[in-house]
This record gives C-alpha cells, sequence and structure tokens, in this order.
C-alpha cells in the first residue's frame, strides 16, 4: 500500500516536470516520451520543492491541504498554458523512440557478444532491484540518511513547521544539520509522508531509487540517441547497453542510487543539463529552440537541488555556454536571446534562494558557511588522499585513470568536437573541487574519506558518456558499422 | 587416452596440494638449553632459569632478547612465530607491552632505524604469528632482530622463534582467498568501497581480514600496471615485429586493447556486484525476513528494533536521558526515530533513562540506577525491558 500511495504522491511532481519539458519543447519536441516522463520527475521535485517551500514561507501552511492545494494549482497552470498552446498549434507531436526498430540489428551481431551482453543486462538487473529491494525494507542506517535527509524532513512534517521562528543556535532551527542545502528533498519526503499519512522509513526512504531508476532510464535514451545519430552504426543498442552496465558497475554509484541519498539525484540533474547543451550545439532549426528552452528549465532545477550546484557548476557551465553560444550563433542580439534563455531561468531560483539564505544566516557550501570554507589553509596529505580515493579503491572500479587515458588518447578527436566542451567541463569541475578539498577546512573531507568521493558521484554518468562516446571514435565504429 | 588424463590429473592433485598447504620452515630458533641461550645477547633479565621449555625470567621494567637477524631475513622471510607463555598477573604486576624490535644498526653500531611491531600477548602459552612480508617496506637494513618486554611481572616464559617462506602455493592461495574476501555494508560504506585487495600471506585473509585488509594491495594496482604492459607491449608488436604498417592495424591493435579492459572490467564488476548482492542477501537472511523479537542489522546488532520499542515510552517526553554504547551513530539516530522525544545531550533532566546494551547499568539497592556502583538516579522502575542489558527506566516523582 506504502509503494502505491508513494507513487500516488510522485505522480504529481512528475507531471508538473512533464507538462513543463512539453511547454518548453513547443513546436518540436526532442525527447522521447518515456525520456520525458523520468525527466520530468526529477525536475518536477525540484520545482515543486521550490514552489512549495516559497509558498509555505508565505504562509500557506504545511499541511497535507497546503501542499496538494499548490500542487492543484501548479498542474492547472501548466494546464491551462498547454491548452492554450495546443490551441494555437504550437505544441508539436510527441516522438517515439525506434528503439524496437533498432533493436533487430542485434540479431545480426555475432553469438559471443548476444551471450555477453545478456549477462551485463541480467545482472545489471539483479543488481539494481537487489538495491531496491533492499532500500525498501532497510531502517535508515546511514549517517546523513537519518541525520540530515530524515529528520530535517520529519521535523517539519511532524511540527507542520518549517521551524524559522527558533532561534538560529537551536539545533532544530529550520529543521536543524544541514540547514543551507536546498529544499527538494526534503520537501519530497514531507509530501510522500502526508499522502502515506505516517512518517517512516518504509514510506520516505524509497523515493531515491526512484531517481536512480528514472535516471538510468534518461540515460540509457541519452547514449542511445547520441550513438544512433550516424545511421551506419549498427552497434548503437550494444553501445547504449554497455554504457547503462557501465554506469552502474561504479560500485560506489550503486550504493548510492540504492540508499536514501540524493546524490544520484544531483548527478542525474547535471548529466541532463550538459548532455542537453551538447544537443542543442549540435541541433539545427527550430529544435535547437527546444533544446535550449529544456537545457535552461533543467539548469534552473538543479539549482535547488544540492548545493553543489550553484558553487561548483553553474559558474563553469554559463562559461561553457558564452562560448557554445559564441560557436554556434552568428549574431549579437541571437546570443543575448540564447543567454537570456538559458540563464534566466537559473537566475529566477538562484536569486530568491541566495536572499532567503543570506537573509536567514544560512551557509552556501557542503553544510559550512562560505566564510568558513574560503578560509585558506592547505593541507598537504589531500593530494595523496584523493589519488588514492581514486586510483586504488573499489568505489570507482578504474574509471578514473581509464577517463584520464583516454583523454589523452582522443585529444585530436575531442578538441576539435562538441563534446570538448563536456571534457573540459569536467576537467574544470575536477579541478575545482580537487582545490575545494586542497586547500580550505573541507580538507577533512578528503582525508576522512567522506566528502570527495560524494562529489565524484556528480560527475560520474558524464565521465562513462563522454568515455564511452571517445572510445567509440577512437575505434572507429562508427564508421564502420 | 581420456583415462590416462585423469590418472595423470589425480596423480598431480596430490603434490600440488602439498604444495600448495605448507609453509617452508626457514629458521628455528628454540631455547631448550644453556647451549642454544648462548646464542642470543639479553638486556634486562631478572631470575633467570634455562629449561628444556624455555628461558624464564623475571621483568623489572624492561627486558630483551636480541640476536643478529639471520641470513636473508628482509628478503626471503615471509612470516614468523614467537613462543611466549605470561603467567597470570597478581597484583601489582603489569606487562606494558611487548614488541618484536626490528633494528637497523650503523657503521659504528649504534642503532639507525627501529621498527616497532607490537605484538598482542595474552596470558598463558601462546604461540605468536607475525607477518613479516607485510612490514617488510619498513625494516631498513634489518640486521638485528629483537623480542622486548615492558612491564613488571614474574615468571614470563620466552621459547624462542621460528622462521617461515610460504611456497608459492599458499600465496596464490593468499592472493584468491582475499580478492574474493568481501567488505560488509558498514558506516563508511557510502563514502568509499576498498574494494579487493590482494594479500600474500593466507594466514592474514579471512578472520584476519578486518585488521590487515588496509595493508594489503589494491587489486587496481595489479590491473593498471597489467593494463599498461599489455598497451606496451601491443604497441612493441604493432611497431617492431607485426611487419605492418601502423594505419594498416591500429585499429585492430586499439580493438584488442580495450576488449582487454573490457574484460578486466566486467571481472571487476563481477566481484564488486557479488560483494553488493551478498550484502544485500545478508541485509534479508538477518534482518528483512529474519524474526522480530531476534532480528539483527549489519553492525547495529538490535538497534533498530529497539529505537521502535523506545518510543512509545518516551512520546509523552520532550527529552530523555540515555546511555549507549557510544555517542555515534546511536545518540543521533535514537533522536530521529523517537522525534519529537529526544534524548538529552547535557545534564540531566528527564525522569527517564533509556539504556541500550549497557550491562555496566544495573538497577540496585533503593530502585535506583548504578553505575561502578555508584546510584545516579531517583528512585524508579523499569517501565519497559528489552533485553537483559536494554530497557527504559523512569523515576517515580515524589
Amino acid at each position: 500500500m506504502h509503494i502505491i500511495l508513494t507513487l500516488i504522491a510522485l505522480a504529481f511532481p512528475t507531471v508538473e516536470g512533464y507538462l513543463s519539458l512539453r511547454i518548453l519543447e513547443g513546436k518540436n519536441p526532442v525527447l522521447w516520451n518515456i525520456e520525458r516522463v523520468c525527466a520530468g520527475f526529477l525536475l518536477g521535485c525540484s520545482l515543486s520543492g521550490f514552489i512549495i517551500f516559497f509558498a509555505v514561507l508565505l504562509g500557506v501552511p504545511l499541511t497535507f491541504v497546503g501542499f496538494l492545494w499548490i500542487h492543484i494549482v501548479i498542474i492547472a497552470f501548466l494546464l491551462v498554458i498547454f491548452i492554450k498552446l495546443k490551441k494555437k498549434k504550437k505544441i508539436g507531436k510527441k516522438i517515439e523512440c525506434d528503439l524496437l526498430v533498432q533493436a533487430k540489428n542485434l540479431k545480426k551481431i555475432p553469438l559471443w557478444l548476444k551471450i555477453i551482453i545478456f549477462w551485463l543486462v541480467i545482472w545489471t538487473a539483479l543488481k539494481v532491484f537487489a538495491g531496491g529491494y533492499d532500500i525498501l525494507h532497510a531502517p535508515s542506517y546511514w549517517d546523513d540518511n537519518y541525520a540530515n535527509w530524515n529528520m530535517r524532513a520529519q521535523v517539519m512534517y511532524t511540527e507542520q513547521n518549517l521551524m524559522l521562528h527558533l532561534n538560529p543556535n537551536n539545533p532544530l532551527y529550520f529543521g536543524g544539520r544541514a540547514a543551507g542545502y536546498p529544499m527538494t528533498a526534503y520537501i519530497t519526503r514531507i509530501w510522500i509522508a502526508m499522502v502515506n499519512g505516517e512518517w517512516s522509513d518504509e514510506v520516505v526512504n524509497n523515493v531515491s531509487f526512484l531517481w536512480f531508476i528514472s535516471f538510468l532510464t534518461i540515460f540509457f535514451c541519452s547514449l542511445y540517441r547520441t550513438f544512433r545519430r550516424d545511421k551506419k552504426s549498427k552497434h548503437a543498442l550494444v553501445w547504449t547497453i554497455f554504457g547503462v552496465y557501465v554506469l552502474v558497475s561504479l560500485p560506489l554509484y550503486l550504493v548510492h542510487g540504492t540508499n536514501p541519498y540524493i546524490d544520484v539525484f544531483m548527478s542525474g540533474c547535471l548529466f541532463m543539463v550538459l548532455y542537453w547543451l551538447l544537443e542543442w550545439m549540435q541541433s539545427k532549426g527550430n529544435d535547437s529552440n527546444s533544446w535550449l528552452n529544456i537545457l535552461g528549465f533543467a539548469a534552473a532545477m538543479m539549482a535547488y537541488v544540492k548545493n553543489e550546484a550553484i558553487l561548483i557548476f553553474l559558474p563553469p557551465l554559463l562559461l561553457l555556454f558564452v562560448a557554445a553560444s559564441w560557436r554556434k550563433i552568428p549574431t549579437l542580439i541571437g546570443r543575448v536571446q540564447s543567454m537570456f534563455r538559458a540563464v534566466f531561468p537559473a537566475l529566477l531560483v538562484v536569486i530568491p534562494w541566495s536572499i532567503f539564505k543570506i537573509t536567514h544566516g544560512l551557509g552556501f557550501a557542503n553544510n559550512k558557511s562560505v566564510g568558513g570554507v574560503l578560509d585558506f589553509v592547505p593541507d598537504p596529505y589531500v593530494p595523496s588522499a584523493i589519488f588514492h580515493d581514486l586510483m586504488y579503491t573499489g568505489s570507482f572500479s578504474i574509471l578514473f585513470p581509464l577517463f584520464l587515458l583516454i583523454i589523452f588518447m582522443s585529444w585530436n578527436i575531442w578538441k576539435k568536437s562538441y563534446i570538448g566542451m563536456l571534457v573540459i567541463f569536467l576537467l574544470i569541475v575536477f579541478v575545482g573541487e580537487f582545490c575545494i578539498y586542497w586547500f580550505t577546512d573541507l580538507a577533512t573531507e578528503a582525508l576522512q574519506h567522506t566528502g570527495f568521493g560524494r562529489g565524484m558521484i556528480h560527475i560520474v554518468p558524464l565521465i562513462v558518456f563522454v568515455g564511452l562516446w571517445l572510445i567509440r571514435e577512437i575505434i572507429g565504429d562508427k564508421e564502420s558499422g | 587416452m581420456r583415462r590416462g588424463i585423469l590418472i595423470a590429473a589425480f596423480m598431480l592433485f596430490v603434490p600440488i596440494c602439498t604444495f600448495a598447504a605448507s609453509s617452508i620452515l626457514s629458521e628455528e630458533w628454540l631455547i631448550h638449553s644453556e647451549d642454544d641461550i648462548l646464542e642470543w645477547n639479553t638486556a634486562g633479565l631478572e631470575q633467570v632459569e634455562i629449561t628444556e621449555d624455555g628461558v624464564f625470567f623475571d621483568l623489572e621494567n624492561q627486558a630483551a632478547f636480541f640476536r643478529p637477524s639471520p641470513k636473508g631475513f628482509k628478503k626471503d622471510i615471509d612470516a614468523m612465530r614467537a613462543y611466549i607463555t605470561l603467567p597470570e598477573l597478581s597484583d601489582g604486576e603489569n606487562i606494558d607491552e611487548v614488541a618484536l624490535l626490528v633494528l637497523t644498526l650503523k657503521e659504528n653500531g649504534d642503532i639507525g632505524h627501529r621498527l616497532r611491531i607490537g605484538l598482542d600477548v595474552e596470558e598463558g602459552s601462546t604461540d605468536i604469528y607475525i607477518p613479516l612480508a607485510h612490514y617488510r617496506k619498513d625494516m631498513g637494513g634489518a640486521d638485528v632482530i629483537a623480542m622486548s618486554f615492558k612491564g613488571n611481572a614474574k615468571n614470563i616464559k620466552f621459547e624462542g622463534m621460528k622462521f617461515l617462506k610460504h611456497s608459492l602455493g599458499q600465496k596464490i592461495l593468499a592472493f584468491w582467498r582475499s580478492f574474493w574476501t568481501l567488505e560488509p555494508f558498514t558506516a563508511h560504506t557510502i563514502n568509499i568501497l576498498v574494494g579487493p585487495v590482494v594479500l600474500t600471506d593466507h594466514m592474514m585473509v579471512g578472520e584476519w581480514y578486518e585488521n590487515w585488509h588496509l595493508n594489503g594491495i589494491s587489486v587496481n594496482a595489479y590491473i593498471l600496471v597489467g593494463i599498461s604492459l599489455f598497451g606496451i607491449s601491443l604497441l612493441l608488436y604493432a611497431g617492431a615485429f607485426s611487419g605492418k604498417r601502423w594505419l594498416d592495424i591500429r585499429k585492430r591493435i586499439i580493438i584488442l586493447f580495450f576488449l582487454a579492459i573490457a574484460s578486466l572490467w566486467i571481472l571487476y564488476d563481477f566481484r564488486m556486484g557479488f560483494e553488493f548482492v551478498r550484502n544485500v542477501a545478508v541485509d534479508h537472511v538477518q534482518y528483512i525476513s529474519a524474526d522480530t523479537e531476534t532480528r539483527t542489522f549489519r553492525d547495529r546488532d538490535r538497534f533498530y528494533d529497539f529505537a521502535k520499542f523506545v518510543k512509545s515510552f518516551v512520546k509523552d517526553r520532550e527529552t530523555y536521558e540515555v546511555f549507549l554504547p557510544d555517542p555515534w551513530p546511536y545518540f543521533g539516530s535514537i533522536g530521529y526515530y523517537t522525534y519529537p522525544s529526544r534524548p538529552n545531550p547535557g545534564d540531566p533532566v528527564s525522569d527517564t533513562w533509556v539504556i541500550y546494551e549497557r550491562d555496566d547499568i544495573v538497577l540496585g539497592e533503593g530502585d535506583k540506577l548504578y553505575h561502578l556502583g555508584e546510584a545516579f538516579t531517583d528512585a524508579g522502575e523499569v517501565i519497559g525491558r528489552f533485553s537483559d542489558d536494554s530497557f527504559i527506566f523512569r523515576e517515580i516523582s515524589n
């Protein structure tokens, strides 16, 4: 029963996200339907989390009825826009994925490869659903799970209050623990508990697993769209399956995907933004507008998932976008227009949220105040700790040294290609995170092997995507078909 | 023909098993007579008695047995055993440390480098296994080894040492077993997974894993070196031996290279995925499908059922006092499960005391709770008992 009620609860943000994407895609839908449902679910949680939070701040009661009303208003608002646009024929027909057509190519591959693909699919499914079974039944075991994600949400759910009336020194001020975190995960948990009529681990924890499988679906669709683009390639589906397999085979990513954390959700949003940026850069005609609109929306929603989005991901993303629009659009007005459409939605989220945090004395970085993080206190042991984590542990298999090798091997490929933008983004983020842990008092999180590994969770889907794309180019599978 | 192969395989099986099962005794330094002790230098020994069973001595502050290390000690010896018997200690006696010292001497005979390996020696006769292979890189020149004792006690027995070399079979077995030694879900799993490590000492695999796995060499290191060598070999083949132009064989070489990496990746994933699925299966057996009266969860024992048990007893209290095995993770976790009732982090203010797995907290005279013989509550009663050492106590208001 809990599962059904949870799915009903999550249908609301999913519809909101779906409608938003459909409206933003306009005349030229670019996402496949299943992809839009999954992306709608992730982005809708963030959208409703943002709107509900500010509505509660403005006086809407933090109760089931209050939340239900807000959801109804959001959906009604989006529906009205959708219907109006549809009447004006500004909403195009949905496009379907041609997976079944392409699946026929699987018959043509050698038997040994079929056996391997079969094994990879079964093994991946077994791991994912074993993790799903565990998250459904296990208590809140991990530290941030009970002390942060669940506790803050439970406090607000139980007290029906944001707890902003307390003294800032009170451990329960704004729910307590990581009070500076954006509210998406908490609001989603509160809403699920409200629909279920009770707070329990069984009720609130499994949303992380649903985020995980939704993102795997998005990742699958993104890989498939990319690899099938070259019509000659018969192996698009094989590469796609292998890509999803590789992502799930990253041990720490699997652990996070099947446990009540939010880093996989964050990684999903970041991936959508970057991948949709890549699609925008490669697209022509009206598709271009659709990709631009949804990438702006995704960037805005990403900003309200974790603090890292505003501090670490949005600044290089902005630089990348400026460079991309300079390359793609010939006129200055066109560039300014595209900048507006991509950046303005993010500002709508970042500005009010930042004002709220500043006026309430909340930190901007990983549960610490900005002042604390900006202290320059280099720790000489951090580089070796990070090196050890990435090279000699099981967390990410051999992904990082392998990726390094691939980007060395494919220098001539990516420096001329759009994918080079993603490589540059990854390098900037990696170096940025490395410096943050090395030179600030966040060093302890690298030395104790805590925060740094979780930070890498955010970028590993991009690494897998870029890595596979480059390997495919290096071995020339595209040309040979 | 087929039968011949089977017989040959069987005949090979027996020596291979023997080859794999035993360590080779390299050298033996046992003390059973006065002649044996002459091989040693000693310091700080009191009331020495040499018997057929070893040297008995009294320890006053510090004592040690020294001897130049055996030939090839640093390079060839994989492990050693030390034979020590500690007496039952009476009042005023104590043994602070028993350690193996590996000393490197300067040219003038002074000690230049010292490696101290503390040994966990219990009362009674003990045969202590020391995995030297894991200390090899810290040994320096290893000119002298010594057994050192610190403390004050009578009648300690030291019988000597044996030096062991592990056979290749044992090393391969240790390699294989350590690769498949799986890490359970623990509190740090959400941040880092140690992954497969390789140990070459079979004695350190298995029950010793918890203590030693971090000293092992990550399988990643072997894989990365292997990939590098394979890549270099392919390039050499392509450049020097294939007799073909690079452009003609480039694609084949690169595909071969990435296929090798993919194979290793799949093998690695099988190991890590197996660990994950095994851990979920353990959760299923020990907690999810187990009887709620006895089930346990990972390293937290019965805490989660206890926390739910506590909730009904404290729901009418804003705060309650707690005695837990450790503040972390139990304090925050029980606070989550009993919210809005919360454990009190400061001086006691509540009449309700929650005790979890603390057998040092007992209900005593006057119906009060006692710790180390001291009462620390007013009179009251146990209002809920979860187990012998876990219960909820409430003071009776006057």
